[in-house]
C-alpha cells in the first residue's frame, strides 16, 4: 500500500511523458531525398523568362479585371443597401434583386498554407482575405516587417476585422490593426494600426476581443498573473480605437479567475452591453460555464459584481461532454453551446460514447436557462472532438460553426467541417484548405 | 530597421546544416511524436517527413532560430494528419494498434504512467498538444502557442481543459 502523497495531475503528466519518451532510444539515419527535392522545386530559369514578359501581360489582365470589377460594383450598388451585407445568392435568393446575406460573405484567416501538406511547419505570417460564397481568395495581407499575425476577429459588419500582431522574435500580442475590406476596388483592403497598449504590456495574455458596433471602441479581455498573490487577474477593458486610450476597465480582483473561452466576448447591439463567457471560481474542472453581460456605462470596477449572469450550464459530474464555446446571440435571447467530447475510460475501444453523446450545437433560452433546440448534430463517427461557434446572427437562425473530430484512440483519422448551420444542417463554406487547417479559431467572419 | 537575423546558406552547405540539426534534434522530436501518436515507427516517419520538409523549405527560411520551430510545428502537424497521409499514400488505413508497446516497454512504463499516456492520446488534438508541450517539454504558454500556431489564450484554455479531462479519465479508471 502506498503512503505517498497523491501527485498532482500536472506532475503525473510530467512523470508519465518522461517515462514514455524514455522508451524511444534511437532514430534511424536521415532519409535522403535529393532527387525529389530538386524535382519539386520550380526551375529558376523558366520563372525568370516568365517574369520578363509575364509582368506586362499580368498588368494588362489586371486592368481588364479592374474594369470588370468596377462594372460589377456599379451594378451591385444600384440595387443593394449602402451599408448592408453583401449578396450571397446561394444562401438567400430573392427574386427581383440582391438581398442581404444571412451570414457574412467575407472572411479573414491566418494563412496556414504551410501546414496543409503535412510536410511543412506552421508559420502564420500572413492573412487570407476571401469570399466564402465563391471560394475565391481576394487578397493576401502580409504583416509589417518583423511582425507576424497572431489572431483575427470579425466586427459587426462583414468587412471590418481586428487583427493582433506580434514580433516574430517574441510573438506575444503587441500590435493591433484594423483590416477593412473594399472588394472590387483597386485597394481590396486597408490595414491600419490601432494605437492600443494593453495595461501589463507583454505580460498580459489576450483571451478575447471585440470591436464595438460603431467601430469606435475595442473591448479586450486579458489575463495577467500576479507575482505577489499568484492569482491570475482577468481584466476587461475598453479602448478607444482612434486614440488607444483605455476608457473603462473591470477586473476580477484578487482571486484566481478561471479561464474563459477564446472568441466568447461580443458587443450587443447598441454598444452599451458586452457579453462574455466565464468559468466560476472553484470550477477548475470546467463542469460549470456561464455567460454574463456587463453594462459598459454602469458603475463599478469589479468584473463579476458589475456583470450579471445570463445563463449557467452545469455538466453532469464526470461527463465527457461539455460546452467548449458558449456564445450569446446579439438579441440576447439565446445562448449557443458548442460541445466537446473527451473519450471516457468507459468507452475504451469503442466510439459509442462519442457517437451517442454527439458533437452538437445546442441553443439554450437565455430567459429560462433550458435547452430549447439542437441547431446541428454531427452524425459522423467519432472518438473525441469539439465544436465551436465562429459567428451567429441575431437569433441563432444562422450560425457559422466548426467541428473537429478524431476517430481512434491513437489520434487517428481526423475530420472537420466549417460551415453555415441552419435548419439542422451544416452547409460547408468555401474556404481554401490553407485557411481551415489545424485550427478553426484562426478564421474570422 | 534591419532585424538581427542570420542569413542561411543554401545548397550543399544547407544540406549539411539540416543534417546537423537532425543529429541534434531528431531523437527529441521522435519522442515528442511518439507521445502524440503512441507508435514509434509512425513517430519516426513523421520526423523524417519534417526534415525532408525543412530541406525543401530551407531557401525560404531567413532566420536560423526558425529551423527548430519549423521542425516542431511540422512534427505536430504530422501527428495530426498521419493517418490521413497514410491513407493517401498507400490506399489503406493503418490505424495504430490499441497498444503498440512491447511487453518490456509495458513493464518499464508501469501501469500508472500507461494510463496517463493513454489518456493523453484520447484528448482532442489541441488539448493533447498543449498538455504535452507544457508539461513534457516545459514550454511556456508563449512557446507552446508559437509551436501550435494558436494564441496564448487558446493554449491556456486547451491546457486547462485537457488536464481536467485527463483527471476525469484517470478518476474513472480507479
Amino acid at each position: 500500500m502506498s503512503t505517498e502523497e497523491p501527485m498532482s495531475i500536472e506532475d503525473r503528466v510530467r512523470t508519465a511523458t518522461q517515462a514514455g519518451a524514455a522508451l524511444v532510444r534511437d532514430i534511424g539515419p536521415m532519409v535522403a531525398e535529393p532527387a525529389k527535392v530538386r524535382f519539386r522545386r520550380r526551375p529558376a530559369r523558366p520563372l525568370r523568362r516568365w517574369l520578363s514578359w509575364g509582368i506586362p501581360l499580368a498588368a494588362a489582365a489586371a486592368v481588364v479585371l479592374l474594369a470588370l470589377s468596377l462594372v460589377t460594383v456599379r451594378g451591385t450598388h444600384s440595387g443593394a443597401p449602402a451599408l448592408g451585407r453583401s449578396v450571397a445568392p446561394t444562401l438567400s435568393p430573392r427574386p427581383g434583386g440582391p438581398s442581404p446575406s444571412p451570414v457574412p460573405r467575407y472572411y479573414v484567416a491566418l494563412d496556414q498554407g504551410e501546414t496543409s501538406s503535412g510536410n511543412h511547419g506552421s508559420y502564420q505570417t500572413s492573412l487570407i482575405v476571401g469570399d466564402d460564397v465563391t471560394g475565391t481568395a481576394i487578397a493576401t495581407v502580409n504583416p509589417p516587417s518583423g511582425m507576424e499575425f497572431l489572431s483575427v476577429q470579425g466586427a459587426s459588419d462583414d468587412r471590418t476585422f481586428v487583427v493582433i500582431g506580434g514580433s516574430k522574435l517574441n510573438p506575444v500580442p503587441s500590435a493591433w490593426y484594423l483590416l477593412r475590406m473594399a472588394p472590387g476596388s483597386d485597394r481590396p483592403y486597408q490595414l491600419a494600426k490601432v494605437p492600443i497598449k494593453l495595461a501589463g504590456g507583454g505580460n498580459a495574455e489576450v483571451l478575447a476581443y471585440a470591436l464595438s458596433p460603431d467601430d469606435s471602441e475595442l473591448a479586450v479581455e486579458s489575463q495577467q498573473g500576479s507575482q505577489d498573490s499568484g492569482a491570475n487577474v482577468t481584466t476587461l477593458a475598453i479602448y478607444s480605437v482612434s486614440s488607444g486610450a483605455e476608457l473603462r476597465a473591470w477586473t476580477t480582483g484578487g482571486y484566481t479567475q478561471e479561464l474563459g473561452y477564446p472568441d466568447a466576448l461580443s458587443w450587443l447591439p447598441g454598444g452599451r452591453q458586452l457579453s462574455f463567457s466565464h468559468i466560476p471560481p472553484g470550477r477548475h474542472d470546467a463542469d460549470q460555464d456561464q455567460v454574463r453581460t456587463i453594462n459598459v456605462t454602469g458603475h463599478g470596477i469589479d468584473l463579476l459584481a458589475a456583470s450579471r449572469v445570463v445563463l449557467t450550464v452545469t455538466d453532469p459530474p464526470s461527463s465527457p461532454s461539455t460546452c467548449w464555446t458558449l456564445n450569446l446571440t446579439p438579441d440576447g435571447g439565446t445562448v449557443i453551446c458548442g460541445t466537446q467530447y473527451n473519450e471516457s475510460a468507459d468507452d475504451r475501444g469503442t466510439d459509442a460514447g462519442c457517437a451517442s453523446a454527439g458533437l452538437e450545437f445546442t441553443a439554450y433560452s437565455a430567459r429560462t436557462g433550458k435547452p430549447v433546440r439542437v441547431l446541428y448534430k454531427d452524425q459522423g463517427p467519432c472518438s473525441n472532438g469539439e465544436t465551436a461557434v465562429l459567428w451567429t446572427d441575431s437569433s441563432a437562425r444562422y450560425v457559422i460553426g466548426a467541428t473537429e473530430t478524431n476517430l481512434g484512440n491513437q489520434g487517428g483519422k481526423q475530420a472537420g467541417q466549417l460551415g453555415v448551420i441552419t435548419d439542422g444542417h451544416l452547409r460547408p463554406l468555401k474556404l481554401p484548405a490553407s485557411a481551415r487547417q489545424t485550427d478553426y479559431l484562426t478564421v474570422a467572419f | 530597421m534591419q532585424q538581427p537575423t542570420e542569413t542561411l546558406p543554401t545548397g550543399l552547405e544547407a544540406r549539411q546544416r539540416v543534417s546537423a540539426l537532425y543529429q541534434t534534434h531528431a531523437l527529441a522530436l521522435k519522442k515528442l511524436a511518439f507521445l502524440m501518436t503512441g507508435d514509434q515507427p509512425t513517430a519516426e516517419d513523421i520526423v523524417q517527413d519534417a526534415f525532408l520538409g525543412l530541406c525543401r523549405r530551407w531557401p525560404s527560411l531567413h532566420e536560423t532560430g526558425n529551423a527548430l520551430g519549423y521542425l516542431r510545428a511540422s512534427v505536430l502537424n504530422g501527428c495530426r494528419s498521419v493517418h490521413r497521409l497514410r491513407f493517401r499514400r498507400q490506399g489503406i488505413t493503418l490505424d495504430a494498434p490499441a497498444d503498440s508497446l512491447s511487453a518490456e516497454d509495458i513493464a518499464v512504463l508501469g501501469e500508472a504512467n500507461r494510463e496517463v499516456l493513454a489518456g493523453i492520446r484520447r484528448l482532442p488534438p489541441r488539448q493533447r498538444e498543449a498538455v504535452v508541450l507544457r508539461y513534457y517539454l516545459d514550454m511556456t504558454e508563449d512557446q507552446a502557442a508559437q509551436a501550435m500556431g494558436v494564441t496564448r489564450g487558446t493554449v491556456k484554455s486547451a491546457t486547462s481543459r485537457g488536464l481536467a479531462a485527463l483527471a476525469r479519465m484517470l478518476e474513472e479508471t480507479k
